[in-house]
């Protein structure tokens, strides 16, 4: 009888945490396996990575020597990147200018893909409000733009790709040397649907996105880079991707392209995500 | 106070399902998540008190949708019609056995992620991926009934829930063959 009662109390206050306490739930769940998705990259990190490089040592010697030519080459970028910024501030000031909104990038590693569930094109990441990730937050790799964040617990956050069926991206064609203005559109996710050729580890084979309302007069070059607008979370001018061909739409009053996406969402490790505060560009 | 050691029991192996199915990624071979929350789930539904059962399904569900950015009441009300559908089929047949609950899971993963999509309205319902994913979850659900089936009964033993079964004079069954 005692046992039963138990049992009774917990499924009343299970329900009631249901019923009440929805959203804190989520936060909860992510941050209960959070510690366990951070352990497994940690291992990961220190151990599958020394054990894949036993394996391929060649490979990964050649890998390091351009890494190594690569950091020399940024690090002198870097000091002419400082410099600039000093003449910048300087002139800034003098011109009495105030200095445009900017955050600071974060890296952040992906903990989880799909979730649960896989219904929808997300990522989980290593990083949340205690880092002082927010909604909405752009998240981005050196290709381009990856998603947005669309919630966020203290130590994680739940992206949401740009290839996912319910993504908007307020985005421009980056059109160099033609006089036709800007043209602007949005960028609908296409979804995605798993990779065919077994031989990739992939997680998705991204099917092309769709970039509406554009201005029918225009056609645009094939392989056009789409860069982001500005009009929306994300900052102005990051590579969202490249367009395929472009048509006018059923009702003929605007034109419709398709994208490829800039980034591939499969390879993802570590990603970028804008967090409150700083303004140091990745 | 005697601790029931079917509460830390199910709490145990719902979590362990839990992280397990949120970290296994969905790979091309397999484009489906293993579902060992439903496969806990359903082991509780055909072992424990209705009552144990029950509150099992409702984590089983709110973690499911939880960590899957769904609405939580989505995969609940899922399990919920499993639980009853369950629960009538041990009357005639259904038994929680490794073998039984192995290829009941390779029934309820494709309905599943059917009640999934359709419940969200992904826009992908009527399409190729969706036979695809649909065809892959049968192998994904086998395994995932395999390992929660045999998971959760060994949890089972191990805290003493099952006992082994005694014939009158008190001899085990498996020691009659000595």
């Amino acid at each position: 009888m005692k046992q039963s009662k138990i049992w009774i109390w917990l499924l009343v206050l299970s329900v009631g945490a249901l019923l009440f306490f929805g959203s804190g739930i989520r936060d909860w769940a992510r941050e209960a396996v959070y510690p366990y998705a951070n352990a497994g990259k940690w291992f990961d990190r220190t151990f599958g990575v020394r054990a894949k490089a036993l394996f391929s040592r060649t490979r990964y010697a050649a890998r390091n020597a351009s890494l190594e030519r690569d950091v020399a080459r940024l690090q002198v970028a870097a000091a002419d990147v400082e410099t600039l910024e000093a003449e910048v501030t300087r002139l800034r000031g003098l011109l009495d200018f105030s200095a445009r909104q900017s955050g600071r990038w974060v890296a952040a590693p992906i903990l989880s893909r799909g979730g649960t569930t896989a219904t929808w094109q997300s990522i989980r990441l290593g990083k949340g409000s205690n880092q002082g990730v927010a909604k909405g937050a752009p998240v981005i790799v050196a290709d381009g733009v990856v998603g947005r964040v669309s919630d966020v617990s203290a130590h994680t956050c739940e992206v949401m790709l740009i290839t996912d069926p319910n993504s908007r991206v307020a985005c421009e064609l980056d059109v160099p040397g033609e006089s036709v203005g800007m043209v602007r559109g949005i960028l609908f996710g296409g979804g995605a649907r798993p990779a065919a050729d077994p031989s990739l580890t992939l997680l998705y084979v991204v099917d092309p996105l769709r970039l509406r309302y554009l201005a029918r007069d225009f056609e645009p070059p094939p392989r056009t880079r789409v860069v982001t607008s500005g009009l929306g979370v994300y900052p102005k001018g990051l590579t969202v991707g490249y367009l395929l061909d472009s048509k006018l739409d059923a009702n003929g009053l605007s034109r419709e392209a398709t994208v490829m996406p800039a980034v591939d969402m499969a390879s993802l490790e570590t990603v970028f995500v804008q967090s409150a505060g700083g303004a140091h560009a990745p | 106070m005697r601790l029931d050691m079917n509460v830390p029991v199910v709490a145990v192996t719902l979590f362990a399902a839990a992280v397990a199915q949120d970290l296994i990624p969905v790979t091309p071979h397999v484009p489906v998540k293993l579902v060992f929350l439903t496969a806990a789930a359903l082991y509780f539904a055909m072992t424990k008190p209705l009552l144990a059962g029950l509150t099992a399904l409702v984590w089983a569900g709110a973690l499911t949708d939880a960590l899957g950015g769904q609405v939580l009441t989505c995969t609940l009300t899922f399990l919920l019609l499993m639980f009853g559908a369950v629960r009538l089929a041990q009357r005639v047949f259904l038994e929680p056995t490794l073998l039984q609950g192995t290829l009941l899971l390779a029934v309820v993963a494709p309905m599943q992620i059917l009640w999934t999509r359709f419940w969200m309205e992904t826009g992908v319902f009527f399409s190729m991926d969706t036979l695809r994913v649909l065809a892959a979850s049968v192998p994904a659900g086998l395994a995932a009934g395999f390992a929660g089936f045999a998971v959760c009964g060994l949890a089972d033993r191990l805290s003493g829930n099952i006992k082994p079964v005694k014939e009158d004079n008190g001899i085990l069954w498996a020691e009659t063959n000595r």
